[in-house]
């Protein structure tokens, strides 16, 4: 694409921006919302910047962090609020798991404790994004259990997580991609980051319409999960796209390796030819199965649980319940991790550390229902 | 008034204490935020969380937190179990074993250290002994974890077990997520700290008691102090056995009938030790089991009791065995019946082919003339009148000759147990020349279970 037809496109698509937008998706849809919403012309407005900074890339009036720090409110009349994912507040509820009745977190939890450095143990409670925070204090840009970055966490780009991850710029990365006019909410992972669930280029899912705002075991996102067990150690893992590779694990390990697809010894015991117990981790992307104690993850009923959410192959719609299909039930990096952040150690949706005194949930004991 | 406040008070705070709301595991040893597991390398995590024990990244921010080591096994902290530690006295170690790391007593890895005590002292009245499960297994003779587990992995021959690889031979008796602590009251079998190889997501022994063992039996509590096992319990419920764990229904789960040396099904059980497959017992066709006993009996204090509606009573296995090790053969208690065995001072039971057998024996057994007086250094009191001279005074010899169908009286002759030599001079016999688990002897006439 020459310079000239890009530059016609954005001044085309700025230009036909008007209008509301529905809630619920991550793409601005064409003449859903105001241009001036996002973009200045000149980053000035009686004498004053409008980002506050620099003129940013791509006439952008504010970084990822300004347009996404707010508070989720779902009966919000303001028309860029109502399309907006908060992911940052100074004081995001996240009550006790962040889907209770109160919490305004949302699917991804809140960057609001890890953004908080007036106490260093506050570094552990979500990833140390460029503009939150400072990297993490014992980490330093080595993810854990990954190799070193040569850059601090960034939200989209070749050192974060949204957009296209090979473009260093992260704006350039994430370009065009509010633009992308896919409203589905079913994401198929594919090469593009507006085709790919919440912008997570090469990753699948549904994206439940309100962000799981108070999610509900009827109402959330889905997660896609790729039964692992049947994978040989000695395949290589494929690269995107394809369907292992689609899997919200699958996007995580591409930094924390060795909590997902080490080579061998990393992910099981030395002399296993497939991935199964016993595990040396905890396992991903492995499913459940209707059986053992977890035969009873989410009751009688197998309800889904949003506390601890599970990954499932088939992501064209949310479920209810899981154990109804093969591979609706499996565990994935964010059944327990938050991936902006909670209030809690290691980004974790429940207060581990604290139990059993605190007589909170224990999010180990929905999926292992025999130790409670 | 006062009386009803307190109460409500103390029922609210029943009702909303952690452990009244408890599940398996936060009411389990290890899950209890009171006392459970804290190890000493894990901070900021409540006691009893699951991280003291599980590492679910192999490590904790990035750090492997001590004892280092890698990743291992079901996200433990350590190897769950060495196959390749050799089983010999006192060779247990923390590294062969997950569990050594916290049962070790002083050097524990827990926050705080404490006592596991021997079954003897724990439920017996004895005093002294061994204070830590690795301590335990240390001694002379010890329930080897190694041929415990590798029987356990035969899942081909052992349908019933489901043990995979790599699981630690202590969980074939333990469910260590819901084992509860059955020393802070040992009369109370809801704490039951064991569960069986068969159905080892449940605890054992919570209703499963000696009282209920064998229809037509009744099981007599042994001696503790001044009254009886567990912990000198003076209740009707502990002397009939309804404070103790069926323990022959969990040790038969691996020694009964169809694990042995020849067994059609090849699923004997291997000692290492012994260097042999162990023998069968059927603790349904021995007299200290569920098998009637004939003839006369001359026993002591509570076997003579006539109490019991049934006169036919049974024992448990841990009423003469300790489950995990002793100083004595065959892993026998150091106190049995409310008795210190051995000489009272350093004295254990090293070998069965001499007197020191009969340590055990008399703990129960006696003849006329036997006492407790005479059980003494010098050994069981039947020991005492081996330099009689003739003519004998067979009342005088105790339970094998004046008992009215014991050998000396009941048809046998002298020859059928003792040798040529006249008078017998010397001529001691040992106890396992006819008792031990499975036996009988046979003359001309007639053919008994001795055991």
């Amino acid at each position: 694409m020459n310079k000239k037809f890009q530059n016609a496109i954005i001044w085309v698509v700025l230009l036909g921006c008007i209008g509301y937008p529905s809630a619920g998706s991550s793409r601005i849809k064409p003449r859903s919302v105001s241009c001036v919403k996002c973009h200045t012309m000149h980053n000035s407005q009686n004498q004053q910047t409008i980002s506050g900074v620099a003129p940013l890339r791509f006439l952008m009036s504010s970084t990822c962090v300004g347009c996404h720090t707010g508070t989720n409110d779902p009966s919000t009349t303001d028309e860029l609020d109502k399309i907006t994912p908060f992911i940052y507040s100074t004081d995001a509820a996240y009550l006790i798991n962040g889907v209770e009745t109160g919490t305004n977190t949302l699917a991804a939890g809140t960057f609001r404790y890890v953004a908080d450095e007036s106490q260093v143990q506050n570094d552990s409670k979500g990833h140390n994004v460029v503009g939150l925070s400072t990297c993490d204090s014992i980490h330093g840009m080595t993810p854990p259990g990954g190799t070193s970055m040569s850059s601090q966490l960034t939200c989209s780009g070749l050192y974060g997580c949204h957009g296209d991850r090979s473009k260093p710029d992260p704006y350039a990365a994430i370009k065009f991609s509010h633009h992308g006019g896919n409203d589905d909410p079913r994401k198929n992972g594919g090469t593009d980051a507006y085709r790919s669930y919440r912008l997570l280029q090469n990753v699948a899912g549904y994206e439940d319409s309100d962000w799981e705002y108070q999610p509900k075991n009827d109402s959330h996102n889905e997660y896609k999960g790729y039964d692992r067990g049947s994978v040989s150690l000695t395949d290589e893992l494929p690269s995107p796209p394809t369907d292992i590779a689609s899997s919200i694990s699958y996007f995580c390990a591409t930094c924390h390796g060795n909590f997902h697809n080490g080579a061998g010894s990393l992910g099981v015991d030395s002399n296993d030819t497939s991935l199964k117990s016993p595990w040396i981790r905890h396992p991903t992307d492995i499913d459940m199965s209707d059986s053992g104690e977890y035969a009873n993850y989410g009751g009688t009923k197998n309800e889904y649980m949003v506390t601890v959410p599970l990954g499932n192959s088939d992501v064209s719609s949310p479920v209810d319940t899981v154990f109804f299909t093969a591979g609706d039930a499996i565990i994935t990096c964010i059944s327990c991790h938050r991936a902006h952040g909670s209030r809690y150690a290691s980004n974790l949706r429940w207060d581990n550390k604290h139990w059993p005194s605190s007589g909170a949930i224990n999010g180990c004991s929905v999926c292992h229902t025999s130790k409670d | 008034m006062p009386a009803l406040s307190l109460f409500l008070v103390i029922a609210t705070l029943l009702i909303f204490s952690p452990d009244a709301v408890a599940g398996n595991y936060t009411s389990s040893a290890h899950g209890r935020t009171s006392a459970g597991v804290k190890r000493v390398s894990i901070l900021g995590y409540d006691q009893g969380n699951c991280a003291h024990c599980h590492e679910q990244h192999a490590s904790i921010r990035s750090t492997d937190p001590a004892p280092p080591g890698g990743p291992k096994s079901y996200t433990l902290f350590a190897r769950n179990f060495n196959d390749s530690v050799a089983a010999n006295p006192a060779s247990y170690v923390e590294g062969g074993n997950i569990c050594f790391y916290c049962h070790n007593g002083s050097t524990s890895t827990q926050t705080t250290a404490f006592d596991n005590l021997d079954y003897s002292k724990t439920f017996g009245c004895a005093t002294g002994g061994v204070t830590n499960i690795l301590a335990a297994f240390n001694q002379d003779v010890f329930h080897d974890l190694k041929n415990i587990w590798e029987f356990s992995q035969r899942n081909d021959k052992n349908p019933a077990f489901t043990f995979g690889k790599q699981r630690n031979p202590c969980a074939v008796c333990h469910n260590t997520h819901r084992a509860k602590p059955n020393i802070e009251n040992t009369s109370n079998t809801a704490l039951s700290a064991i569960s069986l190889p068969t159905d080892p997501s449940a605890l054992y022994g919570v209703t499963e008691t000696m009282d209920m063992y064998a229809p037509g039996s009744d099981y007599a509590s042994p001696k503790c102090n001044s009254y009886r096992e567990p912990g000198d319990n003076t209740s009707t419920d502990a002397k009939s056995g309804k404070k103790t764990p069926d323990y022959p229904g969990l040790c038969t789960a691996c020694h009964n009938v169809d694990n042995y040396d020849s067994s059609p099904t090849g699923t004997g059980i291997w000692s290492t030790r012994l260097n042999r497959y162990l023998k069968p017992i059927d603790w349904s066709a021995e007299k200290h089991g569920a098998l009637q006993f004939d003839g006369a009996r001359d026993i002591q204090f509570p076997y003579n009791d006539t109490g019991y509606a049934s006169s036919d009573l049974i024992l448990s296995c841990l009423d003469c065995h300790e489950p995990h090790g002793s100083d004595n053969i065959y892993l026998l208690r150091r106190r049995v019946n409310g008795r210190d065995l051995g000489d009272g001072s350093a004295g254990v039971i090293d070998t069965c082919d001499s007197m020191q057998y009969g340590f055990l024996c008399e703990a129960c057994h006696s003849g006329a003339n036997d006492s407790i007086a005479g059980y003494s250094s010098n050994g069981p009191s039947w020991d005492t009148y081996n330099n009689d001279t003739f003519p004998y005074d067979w009342n005088a010899y105790g339970t094998h000759h004046s008992t009215a169908d014991s050998p000396g009286v009941a048809g046998w002759g002298c020859l059928d147990c003792h040798s040529s030599d006249s008078p017998p001079v010397g001529d001691t016999l040992n106890c396992n020349l006819c008792h031990f688990h499975g036996a009988s002897v046979s003359n001309d006439t007639e053919t008994r279970v001795t055991f």
